[in-house]
This record gives C-alpha cells, structure tokens and sequence, in this order.
C-alpha cells in the first residue's frame, strides 16, 4: 500500500471522518477540509498523491469547480480525482457516461454515496496504481 | 407566441367547419344531379353547379385566410378567427338562398338547412354574433320568398306539372303564417342551443383551470419530495458509511452481540438508501421533461440482465429459462432505465417465487416493438389487488410473508419509466399460481437503420 496521502474535501464531517477510518485502516496518510478554499491550501502545504472531492458542498457544484480548477494547474493537474457524488438522481447526470468526457467532467472516477468501504478501496487503489 | 388554449379549440372547429363544407358541397352537387336526372324533379341544374362554385371558392378563400392568420397574426387570433367563421357562415347563407331559389324557394323543404348554420354559429360564435347570423338568415329568406311572391324574381316550381293550379309561393296567407312559424322556431332555437352551448363552454373552461392547478400543485408536491428525499439521502449515506466502518471491523472486532445489533442497523439503512434512492429516481423522472435516449441492442441488454440475475435464481434453486429473439436488435430509449426496468421486473419475480420454482422470460420481436414477458409460478397477486400493484407504496398483502425488503416504489418506478417510453406494462396474476408482467416497448427506429 505505501504511505500514499490522500486528501478528503468534503463538507460533510461525519463521513470525512469514515472514510478517514477506512483509508488509514489501509495504512493511507488522510487529510481532510471541509470546503474549496482549505482544499487548495491544503493541496499547495500537503501535495497529496489523491484527491476525493464532494460534488456539494458551500454549493452544488463546488466540487465540479474545484476539480476544474485542479486540471488547469500544471503543477497539479496529474493529482487522481475521485468524485463522491450523491446527486446524481437529482441533476439527471450519469456519471458514470461523463466519466468518458474529461473536458466537462475533470474527475477521473466517480462513487456514488453512500460509500461503501471495498469499493471506495478499489477505486483508491486503481486510482494510485495508475497513477505510478 | 404560444395558442391559448381556446384559441386552439377556437381554430380546430374553424378547420371543422371547412372539412364539413367540402363534404356539403359533394353533397349539394349529388343531391342536384339526382333530383333532376334520376328524380326528374324540375331544378335549375346549372345555376345550383354554379352556386357550387362559389362555395368552393369562398371555401378555398377561408381556408387560406385561416392559414395565414395562423402564420401571421397569433397575436389576435380568436378575433380573426371569429370574423372568418363569420364570414364563411353569411357566405354559406347567401349560397344556400340563391340554391333554394333555384330549387322551388318556399316549396322546397330544403330550407330546413338554415337550421344547421345557425346551430353551428351557436356552437361557435357569441351569442350576439349567432342572432345576427340568424337575422341574416331569415332575412335572406324573407326576401327571397317575398320576392317570388311580388314576381320581382321568378319562382322555379318544381312540380312535376309547371301548371299546377296552386303555386305555394303566390298564397300570401300561408307564406305569412309559414314564414313567422319558422322565424319563431329559429329564434327559440338558437336561444336553446346557445344557452347549452354556453354552459358547456364554462364547464370545458373551468374543468381544464382545474386541471391545470392540479398539476401545478402536483408538481409542487413533486418538487417538495425531491428537496426532502435529498437531504435524507445525505444524512443516510453518513449513517451507512459510519455503520460500514464497524460492521466491517475496521476500527477493530466487536462482541458477537453487538455485532448482531449493528448488523441490524446497518441492514435497515441499506434499505432505507435504496428506498429513497428510488424515491428519488421516481419523482425526478416526474419532474423532468427531458429524458435522454440512445440507440442501443436490447438484445444484448435483455441477455446481460439475465446472466446478472442468475445468481441470485440459483441461491434459491430456482430454474431461470430466459428465450430472447435473435430478431430483437436495436431501439431507442435511455438504457439505463430500461435496464432498471427488467431487472426490476425479474428480481421481483425471484424475490417472490418459492426455492425450486421456475421463471421463464420471453422476448419477441414485434416489428415496430418489442413484448417483453416475465412468467413466474410465484406466491401470485390478489385479484382484486391487481389495478394497484404499479400505485406507489402499494404493497401486496401477502408479500410480507415472504420478505421485509418491499418499499412499494420499484413497480411505480418501472411503470414510470415504461411510460416514458410510450410503452405499456400489465400484469396478470392467480394467487398460488405465479404471475406475469408483459411489457411493451417500441423501437422508434427504423428497420435496416443502423
């Protein structure tokens, strides 16, 4: 596994800290902020090797933004980006069909909330493997 | 510029009337050719096919003027529209006064037909419009039949025998008596037909107001459950991702007992998250107008379905026989959803048929659809349950017999979605006996496209 760092931006503190507790039960190095603006200090002071990011936080789409963002940074733009989502009923988006447009959907994967340990796994492992 | 809603009425019943005048003008020209040639009754032929004429073109003339009212002017619309009905009823009338004059005026019961123009006029005109219309009529023929009298104009008998001794049309007591009879009786007329006529306008109007609060309101509610759903999913995925660090013992083992319990808990919250999963999809599928759809192989869909299911058929022994036809290629519909259809559809048929039971999926090929039936010789449906098993959060009354996990929103989802479609579903069902849902789906495309 290795001491990869990963950094959680999510809003919502009762499932950062789960999701902490399944990422460093793997040995991971987590880091948390809880909205964009800690996100990037966070990015600029920690240099994590992935990224997972909320789609909603202060706004519906913060996430989305803040992805965006990232892909136009030449320092950062290789970071991994796993986008948690629990929106996709209500914006009608699948996801999973935008993954394959990266210029519209800067993230490289996406899970679907709840996030269910061996899968939030699997997508982080794939996610840093690829990214050696 | 969007037709209201009566303009649209307003101008369907003006193609009405257009569409009906061609049909009278066949009808008058037949009618005539008969009556001279076959009946060997005494009409003026030739001026009739003239008349003919004249109404086929003020019928062309008000069909293009409906035409370009439609393209040009919407914005007053029901008031053009009016003057052109207007026009087409006086035209119609001056035509069928010059007809009966030369068909034997006041001796020929076809003047009956005055009656039908001012029905129509009651129909869709005011009713001021509709007594000036009635005016002009008895009008017209008040001249006519006076003229003929007075000899201003000649009176065509149509008497077999040009020389009968009493011509109607020079008794002035009984045109007298006739003529106010008939005045009378169109005046009553159009009084009745109008007043029903204006309480049947006010009904449509105020029922389609209804309507439309009702779906407004819907729509509220609609908006309402989504905000309400969303927030609890959020919370939920909290609850059941906090659960999943204990039930999977990441923070370390926990005692068999209250392993139990959190076990339970976090059971219950997988079914709540799919509950309002659901629920979401539902009500977002109800609020939203847009629904994209691609071209994909149902074929391949219908046989990766089944292949994903047949673990759990096989958990409970049960015998999965799925016949797809290899006729059955590609149609147009969002894939996801109908996926969500038939596996739906076929879950449920494992959830409730008991172990060694047998399930048999049937697709076939129907040209400009496909039939998609789902057999099952499970616990069955109620008969008189089965006009609800699509309502929402309806749940049969012996499914919890056989499980817990029945929300009440798949078959409203799948019902949904297959209307989406322009499709159909129908179950039929024995109790004790099984059950079995048929679903239609058409193509939308064309064969050999693709």
């Amino acid at each position: 596994m290795g001491n990869k760092k990963i950094l959680i931006v999510d809003d919502d503190l009762d499932l950062t800290v789960a999701i902490k507790a399944i990422l460093e039960n793997k040995n991971y190095k987590v880091i948390t902020a809880i909205n964009k603006e800690e996100g990037w200090e966070k990015i600029k002071i920690e240099k994590p090797d992935l990224l997972i990011l909320d789609v909603m936080m202060d706004t519906s789409h913060e996430g989305f933004e803040m992805a965006r963002e990232i892909r136009k940074e030449s320092e950062y733009k290789d970071i991994p980006i796993l986008m948690l989502t629990s929106i996709s009923e209500v914006t009608g988006v699948n996801f999973s069909a935008a993954a394959a447009d990266p210029d519209w959907l800067p993230a490289d994967e996406y899970l679907d909330k709840p996030v269910e340990p061996d899968e939030l796994l699997e997508q982080v492992q794939n996610l840093l493997s690829g990214e050696e | 510029m969007i037709l209201l809603r009566k303009d649209i009425r307003l101008v369907k019943r003006t193609q009405w009337l257009i569409r009906h005048r061609w049909m009278a003008i066949c009808a008058v020209i037949i009618a005539t050719y008969i009556t001279k040639h076959v009946l060997d009754i005494n009409v003026q032929e030739i001026a009739i096919y003239c008349v003919g004429g004249f109404l086929v073109v003020e019928n062309l003339f008000a069909l293009f003027w409906l035409k370009y009212l439609l393209r040009c002017c919407p914005e007053n619309i029901y008031r053009n529209v009016k003057y052109n009905i207007n026009f087409q009823i006086s035209t119609d009338l001056i035509a069928l006064t010059a007809i009966l004059h030369f068909s034997g005026g006041i001796e020929n019961p076809f003047f009956l037909v005055y009656i039908f123009h001012m029905v129509i006029a009651s129909i869709l005109l005011s009713e001021f419009e509709t007594y000036l219309q009635t005016t002009l009529a008895l009008v017209l023929f008040g001249l006519l039949v006076y003229f003929e009298y007075s000899g201003t104009l000649a009176h065509y008998c149509i008497g077999k025998n040009q020389s009968i001794d009493h011509d109607l049309s020079k008794d002035a007591i009984y045109i007298s008596r006739f003529y106010g009879i008939f005045v009378f009786t169109c005046y009553i007329l159009v009084y009745l037909s109008g007043s029903i006529g204006k309480r049947l306008r006010s009904q449509e109007d105020s029922l389609s107001k209804a309507l439309n609060k009702l779906k407004h309101h819907d729509e509220i509610k609609n908006e309402y459950v989504l905000r309400v759903t969303h927030d609890i999913k959020g919370h939920l995925a909290a609850i059941q991702t906090n659960l999943s660090v204990v039930t999977k013992k990441i923070m370390g083992p926990v005692d068999e007992k209250q392993e139990e319990f959190i076990n339970r808990a976090y059971k219950r919250t997988l079914k709540l998250t799919n509950f309002v999963k659901n629920l979401l999809a539902l009500t977002q599928m109800r609020l939203s107008d847009k629904f994209e759809k691609e071209v994909f192989s149902l074929n391949k869909l219908l046989n990766n379905i089944v292949e994903s299911v047949k673990v759990n058929a096989e958990n409970k022994s049960i015998k999965l026989i799925s016949n797809v036809d290899p006729a059955i290629d590609k149609m147009l519909g969002n894939e996801l959803s109908i996926e969500e259809v038939i596996s739906n559809i076929i879950l449920n048929a494992i959830k409730y048929t008991l172990e060694n039971g047998e399930i048999d999926v049937v697709a076939s090929d129907k040209k400009k659809h496909v039939l998609i039936e789902v057999v099952d010789n499970g616990i069955g449906i109620h008969e008189d349950e089965l006009s609800q098993v699509f309502d929402e959060f309806f749940r049969g009354s012996n499914v919890k017999q056989i499980t817990e996990d029945s929300t009440g929103i798949g078959l409203s989802l799948v019902k949904q979605i297959i209307t989406r479609h322009n499709g159909e579903i129908w179950v039929e069902s024995k109790i004790g006996e099984g059950s079995k849902f048929s679903i239609t789906l058409p193509k939308n495309i064309e064969t050999g496209n693709k």
